[in-house]
């Protein structure tokens, strides 16, 4: 066994065991701790298979970016709410095994046999090679081949960031009498308009009550991390 | 370097994205002017002319740019006739929807230039896949198009119902997204190309076109594209996604998003999967079969004329899947795919007419339920011969426009041999009726219930108005563009 196969058995097991830990953990920062040593796993089972690029993404995309979002979210929201967290009915937790058996299975049955197989694609590994690595050759193609789709992706955040700011803001700021844009204060933990209001009243912005009046102030939930101490 | 990708890109590459680039600067203008300018009618005003012309001059963009198939971006996109037809059906569903919406959406509180601007991606997105040759450029064209109108759907956020919908939308289409790119992976992993002309070309040679592998694909494709039209049994999301949204929404997302999944199926599957035909089109019949009967049926119980318009839109997938469903191959000799375009373009008229009213009402201070349209005809007559002439268009009264839909799509089954289907789309229709002229029935012999309250609706009544004389004008000129939507397709 060379050195290869016993570091790939190594990564496999690890991912394998995080990951079954990202589902079996009760608490749901353990999970996503896991989910971070399963995803770094993958990434060097990537490296295994001379996916260099692919792992970087890996672990700029899943690692870094998204697993950090789930962080936030997880710390942001309160405890209390999570407390129903692996207490799924138990038809749905049998369906769960069964139809997680079933591919199993399905899976298993597919590498054994071999009885799938495709065509080969526009890039077999010679090509890789001689292009300098796949990282040379995604880039290449990416800006030229697929420039088009790629830069509609970009149009596709443009309009993830406008919704974002849509459904995010309160309505005052989209509709409102005042010049928008420019007083925004996104990084206040309670709200751009819970300090201007508060501006407006002398009242300090940090600690500024509830202001009351429906429909400019939505007063029905605490802001989040009210309350709390951290 | 040592091998460089040879890729030539010309400025003869961007002319076929000349409509898609005057749409792409609507939303940015939009986008820019309705953030920094402050609300006032002056604005709302320009928002809605540079929406308006943008429209226009997409459309006729696009017309002037027929006849000369090409295709540009290493084979990414082409503006084939094909691309031009479903164009012109997309932009032009936006630019009835600008009508509806710039004394409606600024009424209820909503920012008119985000409003524009999601409106425009979205069309963009839709004409993009209207013009994609390449399965890569299908899919972030569609998740273009969707993402913009799940936020659309979101727009009156302040009502739970909106967000519920919006909601609903958003997460079951993802999880369409899903399936659908599943099933472009296998494709891509079977043929071992993601260009629709080339995925064609190396299926035609198959020995073997029922091996489990190339079954799955078209599976998932079917599945996932199926899911964006709105056909059962994947149109769970439809009713409560399209009665949540704000009126002018419902009437934007009921149309473009429909010919955009269209436009999506008419590429992947007759163009990409054609040879598959004998393996995809039993597939079609029946969801055609359960979409009709599901729309029509469930529709009839309804009391809140937008759900029943909801559920009317569902059973309109079904015929255009029935004429789908008579596809034989392309080229000459086959009445199919024409009648599938021909039935988009009549649908974004009478459906976005119907749904106009709906809003009409709403801006009057009425609600959506079929009470609210009680004795229309005696309090606002101009709005209830609109909508009766929507509704008979609906339902397939000739000579309107509707009844040529119809009827061509009834032409395309007999013709592939499927006279049983045509049947049950004539069965289906009569069925129809009975929901689409209850409404009628209401607003004509049903007792007034207190005049609408009046508000200045002028630019309205002018899009209402236009699209009252489409109905009737392309009713009448339906040969015309039936025979531009067969002559567009065979230059495909």
């Amino acid at each position: 066994m060379d050195w290869a196969t016993i570091i790939f058995y190594l990564l496999a097991a690890v991912a394998v065991l995080t990951a079954a830990g990202v589902v079996f953990a009760r608490n749901p920062v353990h999970s996503a701790f896991a989910l971070v040593i399963s995803f770094l796993n993958v990434a060097g089972i990537y490296v295994l298979l001379g996916a260099e690029f692919l792992a970087a993404v890996q672990v700029i995309v899943y690692t870094g970016a998204i697993l950090v979002l789930f962080l936030f979210v997880i710390m942001l929201v309160r405890p209390e709410d999570l407390r129903e967290l692996n207490t799924a009915p138990r038809v749905q937790t049998a369906l769960a095994w069964l139809l997680g058996l079933a591919l199993f299975a399905e899976l298993g049955l597919v590498i054994a046999t071999g009885v799938l197989t495709g065509a080969r694609g526009p890039y077999p590994p010679e090509e890789v090679a001689a292009a300098g690595g796949n990282t040379q050759l995604i880039g290449r193609i990416l800006y030229s081949e697929f420039l088009l789709p790629f830069e509609v992706a970009s149009l596709v955040l443009l309009v993830a960031v406008v919704a974002a700011v849509i459904l995010g803001l309160p309505d005052r700021f989209l509709t409102g009498e005042r010049a928008r844009g420019l007083s925004l204060s996104l990084g206040h933990p309670t709200g751009a308009d819970r300090v201007l209001e508060a501006e407006r009243r002398g009242v300090p912005a940090v600690d500024a009550p509830d202001l009351g009046e429906p429909g400019t102030i939505d007063t029905g939930r605490a802001p989040v991390g009210a309350g709390r101490g951290r | 370097m040592d091998n460089p990708v040879a890729v030539a890109l010309t400025l003869e590459d961007f002319k076929i994205l000349i409509p898609h680039a005057i749409v792409l600067a609507v939303a940015l203008l939009t986008l820019g002017y309705g953030a920094i300018a402050a609300p006032s009618p002056g604005r709302n005003a320009a928002l809605t002319v540079i929406s308006v012309f943008g429209y226009l001059g997409a459309i006729v963009a696009a017309l002037l740019l027929t006849g000369q198939p090409r295709t540009a971006f290493s084979g990414m996109g082409a503006l084939d006739d094909m691309a031009v037809f479903l164009i012109v059906v997309i932009a032009a569903s936006a630019l009835l929807t600008v009508f509806i919406s710039a004394q409606t959406i600024p009424a209820w509180d909503m920012p008119l230039g985000e409003y524009y601007s999601l409106l425009a991606f979205s069309t963009l997105g839709g004409m993009l896949v209207a013009s994609a040759v390449d399965l890569v450029m299908i899919f972030v064209g569609i998740e273009l198009s969707s993402l913009s109108v799940f936020v659309l759907a979101a727009f009156a956020k302040r009502r739970r119902e909106s967000i519920e919908g919006a909601l609903k939308y958003f997460l079951l289409s993802s999880f369409a997204t899903a399936i659908l790119i599943y099933g472009m992976a296998w494709t891509y992993g079977v043929t071992g190309a993601t260009n629709l002309n080339d995925i064609s070309l190396r299926l035609a040679t198959y020995q073997d076109r029922t091996a489990p592998t190339l079954l799955l694909a078209a599976l998932l494709l079917i599945v996932g594209l199926g899911f964006k039209a709105a056909a059962v049994p994947f149109h769970m999301w439809t009713p409560d996604a399209y009665q949540g949204a704000p009126t002018p929404v419902t009437a934007f997302m009921s149309v473009a998003p429909k010919v955009t999944a269209f436009a999506a199926i008419l590429r992947v599957l007759v163009q990409g999967l054609g040879p598959l035909r004998e393996q995809w089109v039993p597939l079609v019949i029946v969801l055609s079969v359960l979409t009709m009967a599901l729309g029509n049926l469930v529709a009839i119980a309804q009391r809140d004329v937008k759900r029943m318009l909801a559920y009317s839109s569902i059973a309109h997938t079904g015929y255009m899947l029935v004429g789908l469903a008579a596809f034989r191959q392309i080229g000459g000799g086959d009445e199919s795919i024409p009648s599938v375009l021909f039935y988009n373009f009549a649908y974004a008229f009478m459906n976005i007419g119907a749904f106009g009213v709906l809003a009409w009402l709403q801006l009057h201070g009425k609600g959506t339920t079929i009470d609210d349209f009680n004795g229309l005809a005696v309090t606002a007559w101009p709005q209830a011969a609109a909508m009766a002439f929507f509704l008979f268009s609906l339902t397939g009264v000739p000579p309107l426009l509707g009844f040529y839909a119809k009827y061509f799509i009834i032409l395309a089954a007999i013709e592939a041999g499927y006279t049983w289907l045509a049947v049950v789309v004539v069965l289906l229709s009569a069925v129809s009726a009975y929901y689409y002229l209850r409404v009628v029935a209401a607003m004509y012999f049903g007792d007034p219930a207190g005049a609408p309250t009046p508000a200045r609706t002028r630019f309205f009544g002018v899009g209402l108005g236009a699209m009252v004389l489409s109905v009737a004008l392309f009713g009448i000129l339906s040969g015309p563009v039936l025979d531009l939507a067969r002559q567009w397709y065979l230059a495909l």
